[in-house]
């Protein structure tokens, strides 16, 4: 179970792992049994359940997208890459080849 | 409202003009470093979303209107790709960003050894995948126009009499001429594009708006809401629920929208390497699946109210523009029409700036290089920028071109989503590498390369090239009936795999192939020197132990030519005995011999002992004709430099203090020796002045014990010895206590004012009788008359007395003369009491205030004394507050000169009765 | 011929040490500095020479060092008489072939004895030449 914690893995203070899961049920909810539970179902509003539960399980992943993405340890700090840069656009040794 | 052809085109390009102005003040900002609001995740956001073609504006709907739900599952696949971004797109960023990645061919290549045959692999495929998705945009503009245009009859323009064909080259050429104006202005050394983004950023921006007036209208302006939508479809008999349950094909277009976000060059371009900062990927995580579901929330509807309102028979790819019309909503459909071309021009200028960026770097330039004699490097290097620039024109003209013929080969194919999919079918076989370059640290170079070769063998031959069947006859006979009649083999159905669809049998066999080539040639074959020190680059990115490890040089380099820099810096003897010992041929001209990572990095640990890591470093770096030295690296090495700098400098200070201690330390000791020895000195010569009175002392006392045969006369002389040798040695005794006393520190008496010229006339009246004794005359010189000085009368006269009986008893003159003098001068009182005799020898002028120093060479008989008088002298002044010294005075003599400050108190007669 | 040298620039101590040596019966020069004990030895050729280390114009280890790279005056023998009485300088004496050595303050009798012993083992020594 890819949520299960393992606090060996724990380098940080703070947890990297939680990011797998928003990723992990996403998958879980848009695959096809769990999709399917609803098909054919209307809703009271006239608009078809699948519907509402593919936005739903959308709106929920973008939820804990943001939640995730609000917490201190998922901010980055990028070494190094707004400054530019002295590298040649062509492969210095076309010839280097293995 | 009038849409005639000639003004929907007009519109079109004054668009395009707008965004031409848009990129090039855009441009102009990030150049002159004031990049701001363009750098933002904001602005990153919307330029992904050049994932969102025109397949998405337009097809969407269409597939929405065909297959219902599935068109959502092209928008999931990202989704999860975006909000799973920690695992995958975080390292994909960091991994370019530190190995300077400029598309998807160069990132798998650089990871395998900088293979270049991969990425010529890579860079054919994605430019034959992509060219359906171009295709698929011409489509798209060219069917726009022309039912904007063209829907509403107006056969007196004379555009509306060209065909399909002639618009969509007419599109193609247009757009080329306007891609290459826009991103080939010049070559960008990162590959990044700042006002491309902004343009792109801007037409996200158009399209989303775009769509959501369009959706808004229909909802809400043509209907009354959602509801009302479902329940006039399902009056109208439209179904609104799925035809069958999400099942293979719903997973696999899933599947492949994920490997396209990743995996299509575009997106690669846009998401990995214009990102100028990581952090901005936290934001698109939910932002760009928001904007996502912003874009796919008005599909549904419009796919259902177009197949409720209008005639059977339209085609539902083109709803968002015949919706509006229908109602004549011109200005609306207008503006749709410019969504959807925003859609589609961004797809194609990204797209195909990203493929020229791949055919010129991975194709024509090593090409050209390999064939261009080596000039020299300035001239080479504007020759390369020149040939960049050129390259790049010419691939994206020859991009669109192919676009075009894929356009004009199956212009039978009415939808546009079937297009897109073939597309990322393509793609996709890149991804299993791309996991494995940053994941499996074992995967080698051919495996890869035999994996993408092989599942793009398979896709090719089960989805690229069944969409060409309504074209060719051969196509679809091969479809039918398998090649040559091999039932077999037939694209759709391989191995007999029937009633599968197309895209599911494809995606399966194409994934099972390349994954299961990728596992097994990579087990089975090994990696390169070069591999070896790629792969940890890759896969261990953010091991932060990496920076402590030696850090490992890119590129390749002939063993000989790595023997050349290690001899020079080694010697011959040195270097062949470490390329004997690892078992590395040194004489070997052939192309990389099998060079160990280890062993490179065990040559730079050599060399660094020899010449510093950093200058190590950088000489293997230039020795390895490969990568050029990022600037990470750069700035690694100048931070050790620095700290090695800096260390040094730190040992130095240390070293200087130290040697400074170690110094002062010495001069301490040194004059402790001095002090000591002084002090050895001292008690030798105390022991010495004792001894000579004790001798004859006792010697005397024993003759006189025996009295027998001495005259009266003789006893009473030994008698008067004995007693004047006590006297000296208790005066001996007396001077070495007080001299003891002054050096002890405070002085031990009161300074009071004395009146100084009535002492120094009583120290001469004391000396008178020596003097007449020694026949020595005593001259007084010109004297000061009063004057008051703070000291001890007692003291002062010894000062006196001592310089002048030193004067008197020293003198070796045949008429000897001791000339006193006093003045008052601005220093103060001064004394000057010289003589006429020989002098002090210079040998001892500088130490005459020292203990125990006697000038004269010879014993001046009857000296006595130890010669500690001048030294108490010496010391009672000093604590008078004045100064003795030795000077050149009135006669040829010594001079001693005495100088005490007057004392500016009290009336002088005061003074006169203390005194 | 005199027997002893007397030098020594302490006149109460010369003067001492004359009468000590005079009352023994043997006769007795004087010299106050190194120069003057030189001249003094060639002139009066003393069998023996008692002399001071701390002498004006010219030290007594120096006067020592003259009399011993003389071949005539090998016979002469030097007492050293000193007030400082430092091992080194011991040594030093010693090193040059002074028959013998004697700190200040002394006893009248050691000095006495020693000259004896020394006159002495002259006379006997010459007595066997």
């Amino acid at each position: 179970m890819p949520s299960a914690p393992g606090p060996v893995k724990e380098e940080r203070a703070e947890r990297e792992d939680i990011a797998l899961l928003v990723p992990f049920f996403g998958v879980v909810l848009l695959m096809p049994p769990l999709l399917n539970l609803f098909e054919g179902l209307l809703s009271p509003l006239g608009v078809p359940v699948e519907v509402l539960y593919l936005f739903g399980v959308w709106l929920l992943v973008i939820a804990g997208a943001v939640l995730l993405s609000r917490r201190r340890q998922f901010r980055v700090l990028t070494p190094g890459t707004a400054v530019p840069e002295s590298r040649p656009a062509v492969p210095a040794d076309p010839a280097g080849d293995a | 409202m009038i849409l005639s052809p000639d003004f929907v085109i007009l519109t079109a390009v004054g668009y395009v003009g707008l965004l031409f102005l848009l990129a090039y003040l855009s441009d102009a900002r990030a150049k002159s470093g004031n990049a701001g609001f363009l750098s933002s995740p904001a602005i990153y956001t919307l330029s992904i979303s050049v994932y969102c073609t025109s397949w998405t504006f337009y097809g969407a709907v269409g597939t929405a209107a065909r297959s219902g739900l599935e068109f959502m599952a092209i928008y999931m696949g990202p989704t999860l790709v975006f909000v799973g971004w920690w695992f995958l797109l975080r390292k994909l960023i960091r991994i370019a960003h530190s190995q300077h990645i400029t598309s998807i061919a160069d990132f798998l290549s650089s990871r395998f050894g900088k293979s270049s045959r991969l990425a010529v692999l890579v860079t054919l495929i994605a430019v034959v995948s992509i060219t359906p998705y171009i295709a698929l945009q011409l489509k798209a503009i060219t069917t726009s126009i022309q039912t904007v245009s063209v829907a509403k009859g107006t056969g007196a323009d004379h555009l509306a009499t060209l065909d399909e064909v002639t618009l969509a080259l007419g599109v193609a050429i247009g757009m080329a001429v306007f891609t290459i104006l826009f991103g080939t202005r010049n070559v960008d050394a990162r590959e990044q594009h700042p006002g491309v983004v902004a343009a792109i950023a801007f037409e996200a921006v158009v399209k989303l708006l775009a769509l959501l007036a369009v959706g808004v209208f229909v909802v809400f302006g043509v209907s009354d809401g959602f509801a009302d939508i479902y329940a006039r479809a399902v009056d109208a008999g439209v179904r609104i629920h799925e035809a069958e349950p999400f099942g293979s094909r719903w997973v696999a277009v899933l599947f492949l929208s994920a490997c396209a976000v990743i995996c299509l060059p575009r997106q690669f371009q846009i998401t990995v390497v214009e990102n100028s900062n990581e952090d901005h990927l936290r934001t698109a995580s939910w932002a760009f699946p928001c904007y996502m579901l912003a874009m796919s929330l008005f599909i549904l509807p419009i796919a259902l109210y177009g197949q409720t309102t209008m005639p059977p028979g339209s085609n539902p790819d083109m709803f968002v523009l015949t919706l509006p019309m229908s109602t004549g909503h011109d200005a609306l459909a207008l503006f749709a029409f410019i969504g959807g071309f925003s859609s589609a021009t961004s797809m194609i200028i990204v797209a195909s700036i990203a493929l020229s960026i791949m055919v010129s770097n991975h194709i024509v330039v090593p090409l050209a290089l390999r064939r261009a004699p080596r000039s020299d490097e300035a001239g080479e290097q504007r020759d390369i920028a020149r040939l960049l620039l050129r390259s790049r024109r010419i691939s994206i003209a020859l991009m669109l071109l192919l676009g075009f013929l894929y356009f004009w080969l199956t212009q039978g194919s009415d939808a546009l989503a079937p297009i897109g999919l073939i597309s990322f079918g393509g793609v996709a076989q890149f991804l299993p590498a791309m996991l494995a370059a940053i994941f499996w640290r074992t995967a080698t170079m051919k495996g890869a390369l035999a994996a993408i070769s092989a599942g793009f063998v398979v896709w090719a031959w089960t989805l690229f090239l069944p969409s060409f069947d309504t074209f060719s006859p051969v196509v679809a006979d091969v479809v039918a009936n398998g090649p040559w009649g091999i039932r077999a083999l037939r694209p759709e159905a391989l191995f007999g795999m029937e009633g599968m669809d197309p895209l599911v049998h494809s995606v399966f066999w194409s994934m099972l192939v390349n994954v299961s080539v990728l596992l097994c040639v990579s087990a089975a074959t090994g990696q390169n020197a070069l591999e070896r020190i790629q792969a940890p680059l890759f896969v261990d990115v953010f091991r932060r132990s990496a920076s402590l490890q030696p850090r490992i040089l890119r590129g390749s380099a002939t063993t000989s030519e790595l023997f050349f820099v290690a001899e020079r810096v080694l010697g011959w003897n040195r270097a062949r005995a470490l390329f004997d010992t690892a078992g590395v041929p040194h004489r070997q001209t052939a192309q990389q011999q099998g060079v160990s990572a280890d062993f490179i990095a065990r040559l730079e640990r050599e060399l660094a002992g020899s010449i510093g890591s950093a200058s190590a470093h950088i000489l293997l770096t230039k020795a390895i004709a490969g990568d050029a030295i990022s600037l990470e690296e750069m700035m690694q090495i100048a931070d050790e430099t620095q700290q090695a700098i800096e260390y040094s400098h730190a040992l130095e200070l240390k070293s200087q203090e130290l040697h400074f201690t170690a110094q002062q330390l010495k001069e301490a000791n040194a004059l402790l020796k001095e002090l000591h020895q002084q002090k050895d000195e001292f008690l030798s010569q105390v022991s010495h002045e004792v001894r000579t009175p004790m001798t004859s002392i006792r010697s005397f006392a024993e003759i006189l014990m025996e009295p027998e045969g001495l005259t009266p006369e003789q006893r009473r002389r030994f008698i008067s010895t004995i007693h004047n040798e006590s006297v000296r040695l208790t005066k001996l005794l007396d001077e070495i206590l007080d001299l003891s006393a002054l050096e002890q520190g405070e002085r031990d008496w009161e300074n009071v004012p004395v009146d100084a010229e009535d002492v120094l006339d009583q120290a001469m009246a004391v000396c008178e009788a020596l003097a007449r004794k020694r026949l020595v005359a005593i001259e007084s010189g010109a004297r000061a008359g009063n004057c008051i000085v703070l000291a001890d009368t007692g003291r002062l006269s010894q000062v006196f007395i001592n310089i002048i009986a030193n004067a008197i008893s020293h003198n070796d003159a045949r008429e000897p003369v001791v000339h006193i003098s006093s003045r008052v001068t601005q220093e103060g009182y001064v004394v000057d009491i010289s003589d006429n005799g020989s002098g002090i020898p210079p040998l001892f002028r500088k130490k005459i205030f020292d203990k125990f120093v006697r000038a004269e060479p010879d014993g001046t008989p009857d000296s006595q004394g130890l010669g500690l008088g001048l030294n108490i002298s010496h010391k009672i002044v000093g604590k008078l507050n004045g100064r003795l010294e030795l000077t050149a005075g009135a006669l040829p003599g010594a001079c001693f000169r005495i100088v005490l400050p007057v004392w500016q108190g009290v009336a002088p007669e005061a003074v006169r009765e203390n005194a | 011929m005199t027997d002893i040298l007397i030098v020594e620039d302490e006149q109460a101590i010369l003067e001492s040490l004359e009468f000590i040596l005079t009352r023994c019966g043997w006769s007795v020069g004087v010299a106050r500095d190194g120069e003057a004990a030189l001249q003094a030895v060639m002139r009066f050729r003393p069998r023996l020479v008692l002399l001071d280390i701390m002498l004006p114009k010219r030290g007594g280890l120096d006067v020592l060092k003259v009399l011993r790279s003389n071949p005539a005056f090998a016979a002469t023998s030097v007492v050293i008489l000193t007030a400082r009485g430092q091992q080194y300088d011991r040594q030093a004496a010693m090193d040059m072939k002074a028959d013998d050595f004697i700190t200040k303050p002394y006893a009248n009798g050691d000095v006495v004895n020693a000259v004896r012993r020394i006159l002495e083992s002259q006379t006997f020594s010459a007595a066997h030449a």
